[in-house]
């Protein structure tokens, strides 16, 4: 019994996989972050083009994670991060219901093994889809910047490391840093994918409009990001945690996980799962 | 002993040729909550002369309020950069800011220091710090 309830969800992810990758939105989005980690690097090599060795700065800090020039770029990405992230494959479950697929689909199959594997298919894909464009950027810079730099980000002499303990992961920047790239790479996915699931979640509170909902999403953020920083609280705000080099608490940076995924999980179970065909019109 | 105090003279006189003219040229302005404008925007201190031939700065972040870190460059009194940008934290030393390898500035000439938040932050950020333009 167990395991063609296993097949049966391994077949929906599938399914689910199929229809993502196939959507207009995943492709739209997918290429407008391949093509901001793609100018991150261009515009890096511009700048650096044509300066002696001695001015060059490492491949680690070259990045878009690091990078001075590009922080642009990354901090646009950040900001737009939920938009671009519930527009993926978060609205599945209403434009299903809308269109009339959603009977469809549950007359061969049962809506917890349908919701679920939507969760599931959303949280990977929006994940890889954010961490793919950036561990382009960083293997481009690879080929282009040499392993060890003789400048670096912060003018400092070699002697010294620049450790201060206050900076979160700081210990793993000198150490390894490019664990310390891959693991903000992984943040900044991380919470893509809890704000696609958290859009998801949303989607069966506020069911009358999509635009509803990403829009608002996104505004609600900012708007707790600019109280946070105006109130002098702004390393308490979520976009602290997906920026490198800042401060923070690992503790609260833990429970803004636990907070966005317990939320959007009892969201699902409890609307999700006794969510009826006829309430949508 | 007399032997030898020509030879301690010449000793101290030497010891201070090497000592002086760090405490000369080390004529540090300090700047006291500079704002860092919100998305990213620049500021930058007044116009200074510089003092010696030295094709650097030397800045030192003392507080940073609203943000981690900022950025930081030098041009010269009509906008153009001279130096790449480089971020810094709060630190209890001064960082050296050198000019492209291009430029070269003598004294007389004059620069100023620009500055911006690191981060496309929506609200403003302040910076205190102290920077010797050499």
């Amino acid at each position: 019994m167990i395991k063609i309830g296993c097949d049966i969800l391994r077949n929906m992810i599938l399914f689910e996989l199929k229809n993502c990758i196939n959507r207009k939105e995943f492709k739209v989005v997918f290429m407008a972050l391949f093509l901001i980690s793609i100018s991150a690097f261009l515009m890096t090599c511009y700048i650096f083009y044509g300066h002696p060795l001695s001015f060059v700065r490492s491949a680690y800090e070259s990045g878009i994670i690091r990078g001075n020039y590009s922080s642009l770029l990354l901090n646009v990405e950040i900001i737009l991060l939920p938009v671009f992230a519930t527009i993926i494959y978060s609205d599945s479950f209403y434009t299903n219901a809308r269109l009339g697929t959603y009977k469809n689909i549950l007359t061969r199959t049962d809506k917890k093994i349908y919701i679920l594997s939507q969760c599931i298919v959303i949280f990977l894909v929006t994940f890889f889809t954010f961490f793919i464009p950036l561990l382009i950027n960083q293997l481009l810079t690879f080929i282009v910047f040499p392993l060890v730099g003789f400048d670096n980000n912060s003018a400092l002499p070699p002697f010294d490391l620049g450790y201060q303990k206050e900076y979160l992961f700081d210990f793993v920047r000198i150490q390894w840093p490019l664990l310390y790239d891959f693991i903000y790479m992984a943040l900044d996915s991380l919470f893509a994918s809890l704000f696609a699931l958290f859009g998801y979640s949303l989607f069966f509170v506020f069911n009358k409009s999509r635009v509803f909902v990403i829009a608002g999403m996104f505004i609600v953020l900012q708007i707790l990001n600019f109280v946070l920083s105006v109130a002098g609280y702004y390393e308490y705000s979520i976009e602290q945690y997906l920026y490198s080099l800042s401060k923070g608490s690992y503790i609260v940076l833990v429970l803004w996980i636990v907070l966005l995924l317990s939320v959007s999980l009892s969201i699902i179970i409890l609307k999700g799962f006794k969510y009826e065909i006829d309430i949508v019109k | 002993m007399k032997r030898y105090l020509g030879k301690i003279i010449l000793a101290i006189l030497l010891s201070l040729t090497i000592i002086i003219p760090n405490f000369v040229f080390a004529d540090y302005e300090s700047y006291v909550a500079y704002s860092l404008p919100r998305l990213k925007g620049d500021n930058y201190t007044n116009v200074h002369d510089k003092q010696t031939n030295d094709n650097y700065i030397k800045n030192q972040v003392t507080a940073l309020d609203n943000t981690d870190s900022a950025d930081f460059w030098v041009v010269t009194q009509d906008g153009t950069r001279i130096s790449d940008n480089y971020n810094q934290k709060v630190t209890n030393y001064p960082i050296t800011i050198n000019f492209r390898p291009t430029i070269h500035k003598y004294k007389g000439d004059q620069i100023k220091m620009g500055m911006q938040n690191a981060r496309l932050s929506t609200g403003y950020a302040f910076v205190s710090g102290k920077v010797d333009f050499r």
